[in-house]
């Protein structure tokens, strides 16, 4: 046989061999049914980025602790969607001293770690320990009340928690994924407790008591869960679930409206309209806690109280609220979200709006002024002039929308509104060391507990170390600490209140909106619920049968 | 010089370039104004645990120490570090990531050649007809296109609205990854569904790439062919009476594919690197999108890695473009003059 017919040849068996590839399985959709097999027994999730890391005690990102909540289990947790009041968990009772700085957890006593072993009030005080010694990002939820001394081990099944001081949301920190409990053996066995430092196989692998044990994690390409048949409470319908990482928001949008993806969580707004109207895909706007502001950097002219109220006074939010987050989002007044305990809201007459007419006054009476007729260019007093620089994250279409819509109301006040897109990572430092003014940004919880928010937006040395805030105010800081520490309920509310008011009239940051959480899931995915706080529970989902 | 002190010199001349390459990404990554222990650590973490991951990572310490350290494990252990963000060696990851990306590119690559050179060829032979017209359409499309553009096109068609193809990734089957090619590691665990599965899902990656490289090659075969067929030995040859087939394929092509190879080389290394907006719409985990989500997230260590990585690609593609000029054409003496 000739060269050329070898060649021939050789093509022809090579193409029949790639079409026999292509369409193994019996045809194209049934290929796909076959090798993407998704019985009712799998859920396909989509998770919008990446996971950080699987290890409670470093994990400090959204997308790591929905993992991390259903490989793991913790001794409280909330019950459903309230995110009000706590239920059991690892612990079937619990109990607190009258000071508030002593709590006892009774734990159940038919618990197993993945690996077949029994969990026991040791494996407690090693996970909590270990959290303090690693002393990694979540560490600070902890170490805020507790030190190593905390922990002490009563029996197998008693655990007691001694507070360095009576911090009223300690419960919920124990709700967060930090307060995991992991298996002291296999951690031990895999590089144990380094002070000061991560444990990788801990960061890639679980060793939970949770319902779901991790069955692989292929970087950048999927994570698969499966059901831990020996589970110590209700074992989850789902026997698989497969979590896949697709960065393009198109293709996402594709494989929901094809059924080939169950559920989407942190749906983006922009993207609703592409997935509106599809049939057996349902869009579920669920409130959440998750806040968006503006930092105002507290120098410069927004070191002046009125300037920070003018510049609040020009922000369009109904606008906002409308057209950018398409109505999924109520008005917020405050840092604490609408739906938390110690939530206070503004009164409708007192909140600031869209009044163009009484930020130009405050800024008249504030002596800064028109360099000619009133309206025409930007304002300034004893030479400084009426501007700041806003950072934006690269791509945060949202917000840069917002920012140009702000910008637009604050030229008419006399106010230069620059905007600079840059990357987060570089915007925190550049907030930090002042070399900017302000920073839209938002705030997800940690834990249900509103020091959770207001220790982070309004104490003066958190402004600055997480915001690069200038805010300072000596009677804020005193509040906010004495809010901290005060157990009786009522008074703390009125506490917050008082917190709240202030904050309003300081106007430190611009308060923008409260979001939706939005949920695209298919009409065949039953038991999902959604926690502001908590991450995603597979544990109560099922599908119905195709 | 020889071909064997050709390649040594070559080979010896990578540390140096290499040690550059290194220095210089430290150096940017040095000036650039970011709290790579902040993005690490989220922006809801506390101070004193921001600045326990930067004493973890030598952040603090000058930046001559942090080359010193870094040159340290890298020489005496071969260890490029840990990633900040995935916390996994560097050496791993990379591991994991360049195989998706070779096999992507080596199949693109195929694909293009086995397209692209007879298609040039051919369009080079039948100028002015309607093939020549055909193939330059199809190259100056494959060029022009937006390598994102032909693949949220393709994905559409074949998987969103024909169903014949899958959406995203490289394999939804578990398997034991021997070697990190997915297609070998299907054969060796002897597993003919995953084979099947990983070879749909490469489908539309490589042709999306394909595409565009072959646009290339059509136009540099076509202008290249062209020059050749015009030189003297080839009408000295048509003279002779030789076959046409003789004429075009043995003497002519082989004077003409130099060009095709250099551009092959370059596009083969350059492909290497990673293509993130390919692999981002096929959420294919390769070298594109580790570089970016490195980036992005201020990840020195995987920055600098990958960096050293794709400068030893390239060097190592070009060299090996270079060596193959001497084998087509013996004239050629690398390092040499032509005699």
């Amino acid at each position: 046989m000739s060269k050329g017919k070898c060649v021939l040849v050789f093509l022809l068996v090579g193409s029949l061999f790639a079409a026999s590839l292509v369409f193994a399985g019996g045809g194209p959709r049934e290929a796909e049914a076959a090798v993407e097999a998704v019985p009712s027994e799998t859920l396909t999730y989509l998770l919008y980025g990446e996971p950080a890391s699987l290890d409670p005690a470093f994990a400090y990102d959204a997308r790591s602790n929905s993992m991390i909540n259903n490989v793991y289990d913790r001794l409280i947790t909330y019950p459903g969607e309230d995110a009000s009041r706590f239920a059991p968990m690892l612990a079937e009772k619990w109990e607190i001293s009258p000071d508030g700085k002593v709590l006892t957890f009774y734990l159940r006593k038919d618990v197993k770690f993945h690996d077949g072993s029994a969990m026991k009030a040791d494996a407690v005080k090693y996970s909590f320990d270990r959290v303090l010694k690693m002393n990694q990002p979540p560490s600070w939820m902890m170490s805020q009340m507790m030190d190593l001394n905390s922990t002490k081990v009563i029996d197998d099944y008693t655990v007691q928690i001694n507070l360095t001081a009576p911090y009223a949301a300690a419960l919920s920190v124990f709700c967060h994924s930090v307060g995991s409990i992991v298996n002291p053996a296999v951690v031990e066995a895999h590089g144990g407790i380094v002070e000061g430092e991560v444990n990788p196989w801990m960061d890639q692998n679980g060793t939970g008591t949770g319902p779901f044990t991790l069955r692989e994690w292929v970087p950048a390409e999927r994570l698969t869960l499966d059901r831990f048949d020996d589970y110590w409470g209700t074992a989850p319908k789902l026997k698989t679930v497969s979590v896949l990482l697709i960065p393009e928001m198109g293709t996402r949008v594709m494989m929901l409206k094809r059924g080939d993806a169950d559920l989407h969580d942190y749906f983006p707004f922009v993207n609703i309209p592409d997935i509106m109207g599809t049939e057996g895909v349902l869009i579920k706007p669920l409130a959440s806690f998750d806040v968006d502001f503006a930092v105002l950097g507290n120098r410069g002219p927004l070191a002046e109280k009125a300037v920070r109220q003018a510049v609040s006074w020009a922000f369009p939010y109904k606008t906002v609220i409308d057209f950018i987050y398409q109505g999924y989002a109520i008005r917020s007044t405050g840092p604490v979200p609408n739906g938390m305990y110690g939530y206070y809201e503004i009164p409708e007459n007192k909140r600031y709006k869209l009044d163009l007419d009484k930020a130009n006054q405050l800024l008249d009476q504030a002596g800064w002024k028109w360099p000619g007729a009133p309206g025409s260019g930007f304002r300034t007093k004893n030479g400084q002039p009426l501007e700041m620089e806003i950072l934006v994250g690269e791509a945060a279409e949202a917000r840069i929308q917002q920012a140009l819509m702000w910008q637009n109301s604050l030229t008419k006040i006399g106010f230069n509104l620059k905007i600079r897109e840059i990357n987060w990572a570089i915007a925190y430092k550049t907030m930090r060391n002042h070399e900017s003014d302000g920073m839209f940004t938002g705030w997800l919880p940690d834990y249900a507990d509103p020091d959770n928010y207001v220790d982070a937006t309004l104490n003066s040395a958190n402004a600055q170390a997480i915001w690069g805030s200038s805010y300072k105010s000596a009677k804020m800081d005193e509040l906010v600490d004495e809010a901290k520490w005060m157990s009786d309920r009522t008074a703390r509310a009125a506490l917050y209140k008082e917190i709240l008011e202030l904050a309003f009239e300081d106007a430190p940051y611009v308060w923008i909106a409260q979001r939706n959480n939005i949920v695209v899931i298919n009409e065949k995915v039953k038991g999902y619920y959604y926690n502001p706080i908590q991450p995603i529970d597979f544990r109560t989902i099922y599908k119905v049968a195709e | 010089m020889t071909l064997r002190r050709y390649i040594l010199r070559r080979l010896l001349l990578l540390i140096p370039i290499l040690l550059g390459v290194l220095i210089m990404v430290f150096v940017i990554s040095y000036l650039i104004p970011a709290d790579p222990a902040r993005a690490w650590a989220g922006p809801q973490a506390r101070p004193a645990q921001v600045e326990a991951l930067r004493e973890q990572y030598h952040l603090n310490d000058p930046l001559h120490m942090q080359i010193y350290y870094y040159l340290k494990k890298l020489i005496l252990h071969f260890d490029l570090g840990i990633s900040a963000t995935t916390h996994r060696p560097v050496m791993n990851d990379l591991k994991a990531f360049f195989p998706a990306t070779f096999e992507l590119a080596f199949f693109a690559f195929l694909l293009a050649i086995v397209i692209g050179i007879p298609l040039g060829v051919i369009s080079a032979l039948k100028r002015n007809r309607l093939i020549d017209h055909v193939a330059r359409i199809i190259a100056l499309t494959g060029v022009s296109t937006p390598l994102f553009w032909s693949a949220l096109l393709l994905q559409f068609i074949f998987y969103y609205k024909l169903g014949w193809l899958p959406a995203v990734g490289r394999s939804m089957i578990q398997i034991h990854r021997y070697t990190g090619f997915i297609l070998l590691d299907s054969v060796l665990n002897g597993n003919w569904e995953a084979l099947s599965d990983a070879f749909r899902r490469l489908i539309l990656p490589a042709v999306t790439l394909a595409f565009y490289s072959m646009g290339y090659l059509v136009r540099i075969t076509r202008g290249s062919m062209l020059e050749v067929l015009e030189s003297d030995y080839v009408a000295m040859a048509k003279a002779k009476g030789l076959p046409e087939r003789i004429i075009n394929y043995r003497h002519a092509l082989k004077n003409a594919i130099i060009p095709p190879i250099t551009v092959l080389g370059i596009n083969f290394g350059w492909l290497l690197s990673g293509t993130v907006l390919l692999e981002t719409i096929f959420a294919w985990p390769g070298m594109g999108r580790y570089a970016a989500g490195s980036i992005v997230q201020v990840d020195l260590p995987a920055i600098v890695g990958y960096t050293l990585v794709v400068a030893l690609v390239m060097i190592l593609s070009n060299l090996i473009v270079d060596i193959s000029y001497s084998i087509i054409d013996p004239r050629v003496r690398v390092g040499g003059k032509v005699e």
